[in-house]
């Protein structure tokens, strides 16, 4: 199953995820947009921890580990937030 | 701190995005000093943010007709349509300390370079957070910024002289989509120097050049042949290839 949504994010930028999933699982997934992320290297790290996720993970559960994730590698996100990103695989996901 | 600054130059999109990386290089490597170059794009291109995807955001066949590079970036924000004589492009590299250590603030300190040139020609122009500088609302320069390996590069646009129907032909835009309605809206929301100013690209250049360096001291310099070097490496194992430019 292939999966897209988009979302402007409120007071930032445009955020698109595409995604396949089967079995219940995230197989891949890529986070596409004009926002900015430092160190730009991070978005692999977000892409790597979303695949692999149950379908039905929750949003907070989604959000929490893309936090986890910003925090560890020092991230800075400007235009898109884990909140935003966690809505965008969650719709996605439903498609 | 004495910074080198380039004088404008034309290049294709490969060169332009090879040059920033090469010159980027060359400043982490204490092998060139902090550097603010001016550059057009000839012949036009696109450029598109890092995160973005060439095949969604860019028409590749009409590229292709008009003769119209396009290129990733190594910095994030949307696609750009960089005409030859409708806009004047902006680098600025230098070691992250040079430079204000929060993102909002060195956009904000960059910006005003912009701004006090825009307004020396008599544009009065304001900061747009996250990376724009608008007139009465409306953008006017479009600008992105990356720091890695400790060094700062922030690249940007002023716009000269846009041509809306052009660049609705190389962006993806549903032909349906591009209809006076629509024009008129990226007209509401886009403008020009040429709308507010009566002056040639040369003379934006001018005023640009004397913001930029106004009460810096600095030097006009060229690119060393190892930074010419890896530009013309660079354009060739990077931004000329599918690899990087579909990567996404």
């Amino acid at each position: 199953m292939i999966g897209l949504a988009k979302q402007k994010v409120p007071n930032g930028k445009l955020l698109i995820v595409k995604l396949e999933h089967e079995d219940g699982k995230i197989t891949c997934v890529e986070l596409l947009g004009d926002f900015f992320l430092y160190p730009e290297e991070t978005v692999y790290k977000i892409e790597g921890a979303i695949k692999g996720m149950d379908v039905n993970t929750s949003e907070t559960d989604i959000i929490s580990k893309v936090k986890a994730i910003a925090e560890a590698e020092k991230a800075t996100m400007l235009g898109i937030t884990p909140e935003a990103i966690a809505q965008t695989v969650k719709a996605a996901v439903k498609q | 701190m004495n910074w080198r600054v380039l004088a404008l130059e034309a290049h294709d999109a490969y060169f332009n995005m090879a040059a920033d990386q090469a010159i980027s290089e060359a400043v982490s490597g204490d092998d060139a000093p902090a550097t603010i170059r001016f550059y057009t794009w000839k012949p036009s291109a696109v450029s598109i943010g890092c995160f973005q995807s060439m095949k969604d955001e860019v028409n590749i066949e009409r590229c292709r007709e008009l003769d119209v590079d396009w290129v990733r970036r190594r910095t994030g924000g949307g696609a750009v349509f960089h005409d030859a004589s409708g806009e004047l492009t902006y680098s600025v590299i230098a070691k992250e300390h040079h430079l204000p250590a929060g993102i909002h603030e060195s956009y904000r300190h960059i910006s005003a370079w912009i701004i006090d040139g825009l307004k020396s020609v008599g544009i009065e122009a304001t900061y747009a957070p996250i990376n724009d500088i608008v007139v009465q609302g409306r953008k006017i320069s479009g600008n992105a910024q990356t720091r890695r390996e400790g060094i700062f590069l922030q690249h940007g646009t002023i716009l000269y002289d846009l041509d809306v129907m052009k660049m609705f032909s190389v962006l993806k835009v549903d032909a349906a989509k591009i209809s006076d309605k629509m024009v008129k809206s990226v007209e509401e929301r886009v403008t020009k120097v040429l709308n507010h100013a009566d002056i040639t690209q040369e003379e934006l250049y001018d005023a640009m050049l004397k913001s930029f360096t106004d009460g810096k001291e600095y030097s006009m310099g060229a690119m060393s042949e190892n930074e010419l070097t890896r530009t013309k490496e660079l354009a060739e194992t990077v931004y000329k290839t599918d690899a990087w430019n579909f990567s996404r």
